[in-house]
């Protein structure tokens, strides 16, 4: 009986220490993965999708297999948060070093389709820099890929002489090599060192 | 004596004016360079009042776009961003206010001729008390625009 009691009282010790390691080891591992990196982690299946280019061809996300893309929603009309942004992705551009500029893909999906045709595009994205890709289609179109996103956008209608504008998920999407969302920058991690950070680990 | 009186009150005026002027001082004011389609951009600066008085921008205009307005950026906790036609921005007595990217800015809408790095553009701000006060300010490239603001909020 006594026996019997030890042998339990030795099991349920080595369990509490087994499930004791396993807490640290699982701590530190989550801590790792967490704080490797600068954007938010955000783990995001994204099914392919088609739009047109700046150059009126058609483009899938599945084009860009092999590559990790930095995707963002934005319109030509926007002076302020948009020019930033693709400013800010120029610098990743810098950041990242001669070796690796080519390795990946910036694509600006316009969340503005009525007034932002592959011919505006033309004369909006190539300014920030010549390998970044405008993307443009049907409202249908747009709206599909902004929800598999989860992205948001609405007309602001206003008594600018601008027009109506847009309110819009500002946050920049990093996809890894498989097409899958992986990273998210908000407007407050704009950094474009760090940003190239990320991107290094994932090439 | 009366054309005396005259001076006497037209440099009295002039003083007083000038001297309402002071109270703003406009610093490291740019404006954005666009890419060739757009035709609109936007105006930064820093606004200073050193009177005792608070004051607003309430108008700007500028001869290089059709229109001006005083626009603000937000972004909310959900990420969306979004920029509204605002009726003024005031700056309290000694205060400074920035007029930022993702923040307060002057936007010049219907641009007359695209902005290039290196120009100039001058800017009349209009204010509720100061009354007007011309900035010029240099268009900035890509690569000059600071995003250290961005960084660090």
């Amino acid at each position: 009986m006594r026996r019997k009691n030890i042998i339990i009282a030795s099991f349920v010790m080595l369990f509490l220490v087994a499930a004791g390691w396993g807490v640290i080891l699982y701590k530190l591992w989550d801590h790792k993965t967490k704080e490797d990196f600068y954007g938010n982690s955000l783990e995001m299946d994204i099914p392919d999708f088609t739009l047109t280019d700046q150059n009126g061809d058609k483009v899938s996300l599945s084009d860009f297999r092999g590559e990790p893309v930095f995707l963002f929603f934005g319109y030509t009309h926007c002076p302020d948060i948009c020019p930033v942004t693709l400013s800010v992705l120029n610098g990743v551009t810098k950041e990242v070093g001669e070796a690796d500029k080519d390795k990946f893909k910036v694509l600006f999906v316009t969340i503005d389709p009525e007034r932002d045709d592959p011919e505006t595009l033309k004369g909006y994205v190539p300014y920030f820099n010549e390998s970044f890709t405008g993307l443009t289609g049907t409202p249908d179109e747009i709206k599909k890929v902004a929800n598999s996103f989860r992205a948001f956008y609405r007309r602001e209608e206003s008594d600018s002489e601008a027009g109506y504008l847009m309110g819009h998920t500002s946050a920049v999407y990093l996809l890894d090599k498989n097409g899958k969302v992986v990273l998210r920058y908000p407007q407050d991690k704009m950094d474009p060192k760090s940003i190239a950070g990320d991107l290094k680990k994932i090439l | 004596m009366k054309s005396l009186f005259l001076a006497l009150a037209l440099a009295l005026f002039a003083f007083s004016y000038s001297h309402a002027e002071d109270t703003i001082t406009v610093t490291d004011a740019w404006v954005r360079e666009v890419p060739p389609a757009s035709t609109i951009s936007a105006a930064y600066m820093k606004i200073a009042n050193s009177g005792d008085k608070d004051d607003k921008l309430v108008s700007a205009s500028s001869t290089a776009a059709e229109t001006t307005e005083i626009h603000l950026s937000s972004v909310d906790d959900k990420g969306v961003a979004k920029m509204e036609k605002v009726d003024g921005v005031a700056v309290a007595a000694g205060e400074t206010v920035e007029l930022k990217p993702g923040s307060y800015h002057i936007m010049l809408i219907g641009l007359k001729e695209p902005l290039k790095a290196g120009e100039n553009v001058e800017i009349v701000l209009d204010f509720e008390n100061a009354g007007e006060v011309t900035v010029s300010a240099p268009v900035k490239g890509m690569d000059k625009q600071s995003h250290e603001d961005h960084s660090h909020h």
